[in-house]
């Protein structure tokens, strides 16, 4: 399985997947930032949770 | 000039957040999407001529959708003034997430995001949503509290998210070359041959579900090896003469596992004594709540404790 996927998917570019990262980060920044609601505020962190994990899997290949 | 071009499609996409941002429900908001999802995607269109041509043009498409998608939910879940759509949304931020997982062969993290996240974190925050608004609706029924329709100054917000954004672009478009190649073919082989020799139960499972003829030796180690870009396992056959078959190489998952295993047991037995101590925090602390419950009861039916005292050196 892991043979097929590695000739499969090997193309999704590094940098798009940063961007992504980079982009999720920066709307759970806003959203932080701009929320009065504290389990919005909470909810927010997570996103910029995603964000790091998405950085690191990019990273990580 | 080519080089300011990024920085102006973030700008476009940070303007379309603002206007999402502070604009009421209505053509406003909508054309802050427009011209935010318009930014982003000349942004990712400039970010895919940098790597000079993709070689599967599916998955690059098909991350790119989810990309897409996760974002559009990350701006809906902060711009939704109830707090229980914003939960929602992340649940499609999480799921599309995932998707882009897929797409970048962290199978496992996928399932584990899936099942984590949406199932259990969002689940909790759903609950603690519904039980917080109870308290706070029961005196405007069915008005949205003005910590929720009203945002604290979007427009500060808005810049230091921009910001950021900009230094993830500089670093993201000047950077990347410098970074060292990613592993290729032979290298990711030989972490394969490795790994199964060090997996010798998988190996010997392997082998004997392939039906072919062959004495498996007592120790299984350094018996796979690559011939011709092929994890194969050489050993002898009943007759004394060489056979080599097959395997199949380590899944996602075994990669993940042993990695974990062999590299950093420190953190996951810490994790582990974490998780049991939390286990016992929960199960002290509910423990106490109970015993309160039934002295309230008692206290309420107007029972005297020798009763319970009674029952208690009973079962005691």
């Amino acid at each position: 399985m892991s043979m097929l996927a590695s000739e499969t998917f090997a193309a999704v570019s590094l940098a798009h997947a940063l961007l992504l990262s980079g982009v999720l980060m920066a709307i759970g920044m806003a959203g932080f930032l701009s929320r009065r609601n504290l389990i919005v505020m909470f909810l927010c962190t997570e996103l910029m949770f995603q964000a790091v994990i998405v950085a690191m899997v990019a990273f990580g290949r | 000039m080519d080089a300011i071009l990024p920085y102006i499609a973030t700008l476009i996409a940070a303007i379309g957040l603002l206007l999402m941002l502070i604009a009421r429900p209505g053509p406003a908001r909508v054309g802050g999407g427009v011209v935010g999802l318009a930014g982003l995607a000349w942004l990712f269109v400039q970010a895919g001529a940098l790597s000079g041509g993709v070689e599967d043009v599916v998955a690059d498409v098909l991350f790119l959708i989810f990309a897409l998608v996760a974002i559009a939910a990350a701006v809906q879940m902060i711009v939704q003034q109830r707090p229980v759509y914003s939960a929602l949304f992340f649940v499609l931020v999480v799921m599309s997430v995932c998707g882009a997982m897929v797409m970048l062969e962290a199978f496992f993290m996928a399932f584990a995001l899936v099942i984590v996240y949406a199932g259990a974190i969002l689940v909790t925050y759903m609950f603690v949503l519904m039980l917080a608004q109870q308290a706070s609706d029961s005196d405007s029924e069915g008005e949205i509290p003005s910590y929720d329709r009203i945002s604290r100054d979007p427009v500060s917000a808005v810049f230091v998210a921009t910001l950021f954004m900009a230094i993830v672009v500089a670093a993201t478009f000047s950077g990347l070359s410098d970074l060292a190649p990613a592993a290729d073919g032979q290298a990711r082989l030989d972490a394969d041959v490795a790994l199964l020799n060090s997996l010798p139960e998988q190996v010997r499972r392997d082998v004997l579900s392939t039906g072919v003829d062959v004495v498996l030796p007592e120790s299984m180690r350094g018996t796979v090896s690559a011939q011709d870009g092929e994890l194969r396992f050489t050993g002898v056959d009943s007759v004394g003469s060489k056979v080599a078959v097959p395997v199949s190489p380590p899944g996602n998952t075994s990669h993940v596992g042993w990695s974990l295993v062999a590299m950093f047991p420190v953190s996951l037995e810490l994790a582990g004594v974490i998780l049991l101590m939390a286990m016992f925090g929960a199960v002290v602390l509910a423990r106490r709540e109970v015993e309160h419950a039934e002295e309230a009861l008692a206290k309420a039916t107007g029972r005297d404790d020798s009763e319970f005292s009674e029952s208690k050196e009973d079962s005691e």
